[in-house]
């Protein structure tokens, strides 16, 4: 990791003009990374609200046993269309707009390789986001299938699933578009004496989830391209009456699939890397270990896609071979766990809100990673497969998992971002309603499954009643918390104190050390060396 | 021409370059998926 060197007379070089264009244009027609960060920063948020409102209205309906509120059919589309927007609008943009406003920063490079590339991959996403929403108002309605899009059930539906297609495909050329920038900023413009490994752990697991990327959004992109054949150009790819076979959708698709949970987790393996040591007041522990451990576990993503359909009737070797492939992945995941924990060992540690995120990420995803060990054995597997466990246990890592990371993140660079500080003590309120309403929602699911409550259904047997009745609560509590949210980061911006350089100090990355707070509209115009 | 401008130039080219390689991996792995996988 860079050694912490103090800020240096290299600020009087940002100081000159900062002028930029203002108003509709400036965000259109932006090449800037931190204003290309902004933009994607708060189109997560908007879709992170939208996916929220369907879960809610998911939540109210499973709040006491019978049809409540909704139609089976409306039911469906609401899972569906959660998953996806959370997945693909909210978790992954909002990565990438971390990787938008740090990655330039942290590695002493003016912008992104490619910046009108940058700009073209954000514009990219949102008119696929807005087609993926606006399913819910053709007739048919929305996507029903799940957000795996299995046939033969989405060969069967109306216009919506050709919409859904055509936006997974726009998403995916986003997200390559973005990958081939971040890859290339990092491989080619760091700063003189930035190497590899002195690169601050949020860079290197971006750089590892690009990769990714770039090796599995293809995948996705042929998989849902062959589902578009299949249904208009008489194709059979995977349509048993002409000779296709649906299995291999499955395969396909959770090779994308697998990979994809690890697009989503490893940048918020950096970003609580980045938190923990400030607040810890010492350095990241075992640094070059978790980098390593970064890539096995890109690596191990490959080949335990099978994990997924353990029920679908493999070989036995082949069952036996992604049970131990999936048990592995617990190896370099432990090594980071542990080397987090050594982190705050000893250390002089506080408090504030991004450690509390960071700290809650560190329980709850490893409760995650417990229940993933759990499904990985194929015949516990076979037994709670489309059960709520599933649902508990993919939360937990998603959602206390990448959203906390996320959360955190967004707490410990604001200052960076606007020069304000936010409120602390509503900061922290929103930590723990955030933690309690999340808890409350998700971890009474884990019984609900054990005891056998299968996943997408609207309604369900009275022995689930009192169980679903707390998720559904949780749900709400969590869910209007992060209105909270909201106000904390707009009042921020708006109002909020002006910060101090370092509001953090134990925090030695570039943007700290070698950036004035706000940071500037360009940074490193000139490149530091770094020792 | 100052070794400024050079640099910046042989970066370029080298962003260029690795761009392109990334792209071509794009390209091989979905043509490969709809061309060979689901023949």
């Amino acid at each position: 990791m860079s050694a912490a060197v103090p800020a240096h007379e290299h600020h009087d070089d940002h100081a000159h003009d900062h002028a930029h264009p203002t108003g509709f244009t400036r965000w259109l027609f932006t090449t800037n990374h931190k204003d290309i960060g902004t933009l994607y920063l708060w189109f997560a948020f908007t879709m992170f609200f939208v996916g929220g409102i369907m879960a809610l209205l998911i939540r109210a309906e499973l709040f006491k046993p019978g049809l409540q509120i909704l139609n089976p059919e409306f039911f469906n589309s609401l899972t569906t269309v959660h998953g996806l927007v959370m997945v693909f609008g909210a978790i992954m943009p909002a990565f990438v707009g971390f990787a938008n406003w740090l990655i330039p920063m942290q590695i002493g490079a003016a912008d992104m390789a490619f910046p009108r590339l940058n700009n073209w991959s954000f514009w990219l996403a949102v008119p696929a986001a807005m087609l993926l929403v606006a399913t819910f108002f053709v007739p048919g309605g929305a996507a029903a299938s799940g957000w795996t899009l299995y046939p033969p059930l989405i060969i069967q539906q109306g216009m919506s699933i050709d919409m859904t297609i055509f936006a997974v495909h726009m998403l995916g050329a986003s997200s390559i578009l973005g990958s081939i920038n971040i890859i290339t900023t990092i491989l080619n413009l760091r700063a003189p004496g930035m190497t590899l490994m002195k690169m601050p752990l949020f860079v290197w697991t971006w750089l590892i989830t690009a990769y990714l990327l770039i090796a599995v959004m293809p995948v996705l992109a042929g998989c849902v391209t062959m589902l578009l054949t299949d249904r208009h150009f008489g194709t059979s790819f995977f349509n048993a009456a002409g000779g296709g076979d649906p299995t291999m959708f499955m395969h396909i698709f959770w090779f994308f699939g697998h990979p994809e949970v690890y697009i989503m987790i490893l940048p918020a393996f950096g970003i609580v890397s980045q938190i923990l040591p400030a607040f810890a007041r010492k350095p990241l522990f075992g640094y070059a270990s978790m980098v390593y451990a970064t890539a096995s576990i890109a690596i191990l993503s490959f080949i335990v896609w099978g994990h997924h359909m353990f029920t679908v009737g493999m070989p036995a070797a082949g069952n036996l071979f992604f049970m131990y492939a999936t048990i592995l992945i617990a190896v370099p995941t432990g090594v980071k766990i542990f080397n987090w924990i050594a982190t705050m060992w000893h250390g002089s540690m506080t408090f504030e809100t991004p450690m509390l995120f960071a700290v809650g990420f560190l329980c709850l995803f490893t409760i995650g990673g417990f229940s993933g060990l759990v499904l990985a054995i194929t015949p516990v597997d076979i037994t709670l497969h489309n059960t709520y466990y599933v649902v508990a246990h993919f939360h937990y890592v998603l959602v206390s998992g990448a959203l906390f990371a996320i959360m955190g993140g967004v707490y410990f660079w604001l200052p960076k971002w606007t020069g304000n500080m936010y409120n602390e003590s509503l900061g922290k309120l929103h930590f723990w309603l955030s933690v309690i309403g999340f808890n409350l929602a998700f971890f009474p699911q884990h019984f609900l499954g054990l005891a056998g409550m299968p996943r997408r259904i609207p309604d369900y047997a009275l022995q689930f009643a009192e169980w679903n009745m707390w998720s559904s609560i949780g749900a709400f509590i969590f869910g209007f918390s992060q209105l909270l949210f909201l106000y904390v980061v707009v009042n921020c911006i708006r109002s909020g104190r002006q910060s101090e350089q370092r509001p953090w100090e134990g925090a030695d990355s570039l943007e700290w050390t070698h950036l004035p707070t706000p940071a500037p509209y360009h940074t490193f115009e000139t490149a530091p060396t770094i020792r | 021409v100052s070794e400024a401008c050079v640099n910046e130039r042989e970066q370029r080219r080298r962003a260029i370059v690795t761009a392109v390689v990334l792209g071509a991996m794009v390209l091989a792995i979905y043509l490969t998926v709809v061309l060979k996988l689901a023949r």
